[in-house]
């Protein structure tokens, strides 16, 4: 485990005994304690105004942090706007903690668990834990970006989120060649800074336009990278041979790291150990995969993670299809929630009656609403875009990358969360980023003189986990055991005969992509399985 | 008869005690009465193929659709197997011939039992509607409607729903452009175009949502989606890549209509890929959907496709028809998803003289369902 803990209020000292392996820093009615230095962990600093200092990751791109006054009646906690590192919060024994891992938080402060209602609702909408909430009970989360600065002495708590980062701004660049050239130079120095003088490099790389070009700078740059791809066997090995065609062209060798049934079986349950909170997208247990095969040559992995995020990629389509095609009664918000495919609007054949009237109290749009309607004034990419930095990136493939890599001690370098380049990308007109039809077209001409032609133009493929074989092949009987008709009964939340069909593969909303069943099963499962392993409350 | 609300079991003298046929134990009116219609409908019957159609209420389909659906259910409806007086003979026969008296008593009912359950009839080959289409909407769904009420996911027609949006206009104001849309929306473009050839069926895949699933703008020959095919077709024009996919009935008109998008008002680049999907003959002839038949006619003169074989050209100069509603919307969604998948994977497949590429000539994509995904474009997001 790497990270910080804290706790303010009476007797704080004495709530937080030195836990095993913990350094540890006291103030007047506070305390925090930070582990894992020296390997990418967390630093406790004693400042010279006599606040202390908890900090990790790298600021202020990628790092959570907390400086506790020097009377000790008071906090401030940040966390970066990718959502990479959290921090965790409660108020628990007439004090108040904060930790930047969950696990850490929910054992040292003693909080008992039970879950919440509406963050298990929210996680069947989106297949991730919407923030502010997290599965527990009492336990919140700061949203990525966002800066919480709590009196204790005068019971006040005030959020505030750094919605200046993604504002469109303003005057806009004109010149699209120049912008070309500038977006090279801020890639090249981002890598640069990431890997500074570092000779062992990991990358992941999925065949797509964004972890290749990461690798391709860093292979121009010297460095000795070693490059890591999945192969999920015939016939859903579709983006394999686009990363051995990268590898071919950077001329280093690729390490190829199976994830079949039986792999993925295997590291189930150590994949969601290392969540903090679960994440039901196929593509986790691969992504552990990977870390695994990656530690046995280097400490430090890169990704592509956020390009499509930043750059306008394919998930932009459809909702400018939903936009032309939505009529008089169109609604923004809703058309996004469409996009997450999970149990939106199903809670009727899914919910126990029990959980469904819970549910009903709670509107789901809520956590998507914020993130679309900031930005009504600007444009519809920047909307769409800032929506998807916000809740498909932070909220869900920025802490799934970080936290998954940590697991084998990793650092996961992802170039693309760059505040500087973030903000950048908003003063380009949105027609250099989705030009018709072409997603990300600024980024694939930043990278012609870095990969070959058939990479960087080809159509979108994606990572895309063949989670519906998987459960209905080789892992059914996991499943099966995992989604027992008896543990469901007894946890009462889901139907049992409804998640019985799911699994017998007929899917009652009828779903024309029989894709869309396996990713329902997966986030089904991986809720499931992370209960077990991190409160075992579960039967599996 | 069950009651679809109560689930009360009413026999022909409780639902008919009154003036008009009800439930004895909610009071709610029957649509039908089997005893007397001569396709012998029940409301069991009707509400199933509602939600058969709809996929439990998930999907929203055409009364075309529904009408298939319950011409289905007409043509498969189980009988009383012929078998049962054969079986009887044989038990008394068993019973003279069999030793063991016990052994017989037993064997006799199981005989008998098996041979005279209902079964289905099995459709082999296309078959013909047994309800006309008039019929069905002037009798069966007009009673249906008046019982029970509207029918949730059932589509108005679509020159009612165009006279809808005629009628909210101000006098002299033309169909609305993409209504609601961010003005920008319009500055960008589609992956694909999907062409039908009758509106209602471009709606029923808006209304489900293919457009989205898909990024692809879905218009129709007669004008799907009126005020605003202008826009879309500007955009559609700003994608040097695009791809064209025809979607059409298996007749005269459709198996020419990939051809017809070549035309000066639809899509004359030649760089611009067409697609056709089908319905072919080739579909229908191998399977066991319902099919139309009509006048014999001739093929108009230039309007054979090379790719057409003479057995398809035989069957529709014959006045064999059918149309795309013959599908549920899943299948069809499913086949149109499918064939996009396989044209993606393939990215070649036969091109006829026209520069027509004819995505899998043979039925599997339309009959039979591979159950897993073919790879195609996707969000990941």
């Amino acid at each position: 485990m790497q990270g910080w803990i804290g706790c303010i209020g009476p007797d704080a000292s004495s709530a937080l005994e030195r836990p095993t392996g913990f350094d540890r820093l006291e103030g007047p009615h506070s305390v925090v304690a930070a582990t894992g230095a020296g390997k990418h962990g967390a630093t406790l600093s004693r400042m010279p105004d006599g606040q202390l200092r908890a900090e990790i990751g790298d600021f202020p791109s990628s790092g959570s942090s907390a400086e506790i006054s020097r009377d000790g009646t008071g906090v401030t906690l940040t966390c970066d706007p990718f959502g990479q590192h959290s921090v965790y919060t409660a108020h628990q024994g007439g004090r108040f903690w904060f930790a930047s891992d969950f696990d850490t938080l929910r054992l040292l402060a003693r909080i008992p668990l039970s879950v919440r209602a509406d963050a298990l609702h929210g996680y069947l909408c989106f297949s991730y834990v919407p923030t502010p909430t997290t599965l527990a009970e009492g336990i919140d989360r700061l949203p990525a970006g966002g800066r919480l600065a709590l009196r204790l002495s005068r019971n006040e708590s005030d959020v505030v989120r750094h919605e200046h980062v993604w504002d469109r701004r303003q005057p806009m660049l004109e010149d699209p060649e120049a912008a070309v050239c500038s977006l090279r130079e801020k890639l090249q120095t981002v890598v640069a800074r990431l890997a500074f003088e570092r000779q062992d490099i990991g990358v992941y790389l999925s065949g797509g336009l964004d972890s290749s070009l990461v690798a391709a700078i860093l292979a121009e740059m010297g460095t000795r990278i070693h490059l890591f791809a999945l192969d999920f066997g015939a016939p859903h090995d579709v983006e394999l041979p686009f990363a051995r065609r990268v590898a071919d062209h950077l001329n280093r060798p690729l390490h190829v790291v199976p994830a079949g049934p039986s792999e993925i079986e295997r590291a189930l349950f150590l994949t969601a150990e290392a969540m903090e909170q679960p994440f039901g997208d196929g593509v986790t247990v691969p992504l552990y995969l990977m870390g695994k095969a990656a530690s046995d040559y280097t400490d430090v992995v890169f990704n592509g993670e956020f390009g499509d995020q930043l750059f306008g990629g394919w998930a932009n389509k459809p909702m400018i299809a939903a936009e032309l095609y939505g009529g008089p009664d169109f609604s923004r918000e809703n058309a996004y929630m469409a996009t997450f495919h999970r149990f939106h609007g199903q809670a009727k054949t899914l919910y126990t009656p029990e959980f469904l009237r819970a549910a009903e109290q709670i509107d789901a749009v809520q956590w998507v609403r914020p993130a679309l309607a900031v930005q009504n004034k600007s444009d519809l990419l920047s909307a769409l875009r800032i929506a998807n930095l916000l809740l498909k990136g932070a909220q869900n493939i920025g802490p799934r990358a970080r936290q998954l890599a940590a697991a084998y001690c990793l650092k996961a370098c992802s170039p693309f969360c760059d505040v500087d380049l973030a903000q950048w990308t908003f003063s380009c007109p949105p027609d250099w980023l989705l030009r018709g039809a072409c997603e990300k077209h600024l980024l694939k001409r930043a990278a012609e003189p870095y990969l070959p032609a058939e990479i960087v133009w080809r159509e979108k493929r994606g990572m895309g986990a063949p989670t519906t074989e998987w459960c209905l092949g080789g892992l059914k009987r996991t499943v099966g055991r995992i989604l027992h008709p008896k543990r469901l009964k007894r946890d009462g939340w889901f139907r049992p005969e409804a998640v019985l069909e799911l699994c017998a593969g007929r899917d009652r909303t009828a779903d024309f992509r029989s894709r869309r069943l396996g990713e329902k099963i997966w986030a089904l499962l991986m809720l499931h399985v992370w209960l077990d392993v991190h409160t075992g409350i579960g039967g599996g | 008869m069950k009651c679809i609300h109560c689930s009360t079991d009413n026999n022909y003298k409780d639902r008919n005690s009154g003036s008009r046929s009800k439930c004895k134990q909610c009071h709610h009116p029957f649509a039908f009465e089997p005893k007397t219609d001569a396709l012998q409908m029940s409301d069991t019957m009707f509400e199933r193929a509602i939600k058969d159609v709809s996929a439990n209420d998930t999907l929203s389909f055409t009364s075309k659709q529904l009408w298939y659906e319950l011409n289905r259910r007409l043509l498969t409806r189980k009988t009383l197997s012929c078998g049962a007086p054969a079986a009887v003979l044989l038990g008394v026969a068993l019973l003279h011939c069999l030793p063991h008296f016990a052994v017989a008593l037993i064997a006799l009912p199981c005989i008998l039992m098996a041979a005279a359950a209902p079964k289905k009839r099995k459709m082999t080959g296309p078959q013909l509607p047994k309800l006309p289409y008039d019929k069905f909407e002037s009798t069966y769904l007009q009673k249906w409607v008046m019982a029970h009420g509207k029918i949730a996911r059932l589509l108005p027609a679509v020159s009612s729903s165009k006279a809808a949006i005629a009628d909210a206009l101000p006098p002299g104001a033309s169909f609305p452009s993409a209504q609601g849309a961010h003005p920008e929306a319009a500055s960008y473009s589609f992956d694909r175009a999907l062409v039908v050839d009758h509106a209602e069926t471009a709606a029923m895949l808006v209304a489900n949502h293919f457009h989205f699933e898909n990024n692809c703008a879905i218009l129709s020959l007669d004008g799907y989606p009126y005020g605003a095919t202008p826009t879309i077709m500007t955009m559609l024009a700003r994608n040097p890549s695009l791809q064209v996919f025809a979607l059409h009935d298996a007749c005269i008109e459709g198996c020419s209509m990939a051809r017809q998008l070549r035309s000066a008002d639809w899509f004359p680049n030649p760089f611009i890929r067409i697609i056709d999907l089908g319905m072919r003959p080739a579909h229908i002839l191998k399977s066991n959907l319902i099919a139309l038949r009509n006048a014999p006619r001739r093929f108009p003169v230039g309007t054979t496709s090379a790719s057409i074989t003479a057995e398809e050209i035989a069957w529709l100069e014959a006045g064999g028809a059918a149309e795309l509603d013959t599908l549920r919307p899943h299948k069809l969604m499913r086949a149109v998803y499918q064939g996009f998948a396989k044209y993606g994977q393939a990215a070649q497949g036969e091109i006829d003289d026209d520069g027509v590429v004819i995505v899998d000539s043979g039925p599997s994509i339309w009959v039979y369902d591979s159950g897993a995904d073919v790879y195609a474009a996707d969000s990941f997001g």
